[in-house]
């Protein structure tokens, strides 16, 4: 079983907004789990729910931008990838 | 050790606003921030040089302090006990021959920073963000570098990191640039948070004799002329011993041949390799007797 952790803790240790999660939800950057009327997050989705704390309060990027930017990441992660199979076939 | 001008880091002039620099900060962090540049080592260190200069000009105190002694910072009232900081600090940086690019937190200032303000844990605010290591533990990237060799073959390898005993499983086939995650081997995690993940980059050099494409490899051997005209056998070493090649006559110098089978492993497919190419590279004899001369210019006129 994939540990979690209350959303109203998450709130608490990042000092973040609730709405700030509601929105990451919203727009499906952010899945969580209801069990007993509480919501929880997964610990595994931790890493990028702090990327995108970061992203929002330290270089001010609102929600849409945070969406922009996690597409456009992966999109140069699979890039990156491409890359470097071809590099590795063609004995660069 | 250099003096570093902060304004210059942060792109403003010296009677800057805390709001001119916060702005300044702000919009050189976005541009620079590690993950909007992944895998980009210059970004990486460009951003820790804008968290420096912040860290410094957005704290009134430090700030003073550095206008005051910045330039002659040999003279700042703390440089002696820095010094003895210093001292701790690189002692406690010890990490294995193999391993390069440790991301903690221990180099995250300059030496012109520690010089000036002794050694810090770390940035205020960590210097990935408010919420790195808060909760989960920072992540570790290291590089290993393996011989094409190495990664011929699949093998266990044992390191210590951050204390830890870590071994791994290379699989046959790896190849550069490679990275792996090993969940949960990065900083301990805060708060009963998770811990982080090491991130491990192979790094494989060039092999001298063998070139490397995707699972195929090419070599080139040396043949002498009259193995070439008249053709034979030669022994040539592959990556799993020596074969017996046949060699027709004729062979022209850059003929290539192939090898199936006897290439690089296929990673993560068990028992499939690539192919292997050889290619001629004609030699002809030097010092040649008069004897051999002789019946050179007989094969001419033939």
């Amino acid at each position: 079983m994939t540990k979690k952790i209350l959303i109203e803790e998450i709130v608490s240790i990042y000092n973040i907004e609730i709405t700030f999660l509601d929105s990451l939800e919203e727009c499906g950057l952010l899945s969580t789990n209801t069990e007993n009327e509480k919501k929880y997050i997964s610990l595994d989705d931790i890493p990028d729910l702090e990327r995108f704390v970061n992203w929002h309060y330290d270089l001010e990027v609102n929600i849409p931008g945070l969406e922009i930017i996690n597409n456009l990441l992966k999109k140069i992660e699979s890039l990156e990838e491409e890359k470097k199979l071809l590099m590795s076939q063609i004995g660069y | 050790m250099a003096y570093i001008d902060y304004y210059k880091v942060l792109e403003v002039d010296k009677n800057a606003s805390q709001a001119d620099i916060k702005k300044a900060y702000r919009k050189l962090a976005r541009k620079y921030h590690p993950d909007m540049n992944p895998n980009d080592k210059e970004a990486e260190k460009k951003f820790k040089q804008i968290n420096e200069a912040n860290e410094v000009l957005s704290n009134p105190e430090y700030r003073a302090k550095y206008d005051k002694y910045g330039e002659n910072w040999q003279h700042g009232e703390e440089y002696e006990k820095a010094q003895q900081e210093q001292r701790r600090y690189q002692s406690n940086q010890n990490y294995g021959t193999e391993f390069s690019g440790n991301f903690g937190e221990g180099d995250d200032f300059s030496d012109f920073f520690q010089n000036l303000f002794g050694n810090r844990a770390g940035f205020s605010n960590s210097s990935r963000g408010r919420a790195s290591g808060k909760f989960k533990g920072g992540d570790i990237k290291a590089e290993i570098t393996l011989s094409l060799r190495d990664v011929a073959k699949t093998h266990q390898q044992t390191f210590e990191i951050n204390g830890k005993k870590v071994r791994i499983t290379i699989p046959a086939g790896a190849y550069d640039g490679q990275q792996i995650k090993l969940k949960g081997y990065g900083q301990p995690g805060i708060n009963g948070g998770p811990n982080g993940d090491l991130f491990i980059t192979f790094n494989i050099p060039k092999d001298n004799v063998f070139h490397r494409q995707g699972d195929d490899l090419r070599m080139n051997v040396d043949l002498d002329l009259y193995t070439a005209v008249l053709g034979g056998e030669i022994q040539i070493e592959t990556l799993d011993g020596s074969v017996k090649l046949k060699v027709k006559p004729e062979t022209q110098n850059g003929t290539t041949v192939r090898l199936k089978g006897k290439g690089f492993p296929k990673y993560k497919n068990e028992g499939e390799y690539g192919d292997l190419y050889v290619k001629f590279h004609v030699t002809l004899p030097k010092n040649l007797t008069s004897k051999q001369k002789e019946l050179f210019e007989q094969l001419k006129n033939s």
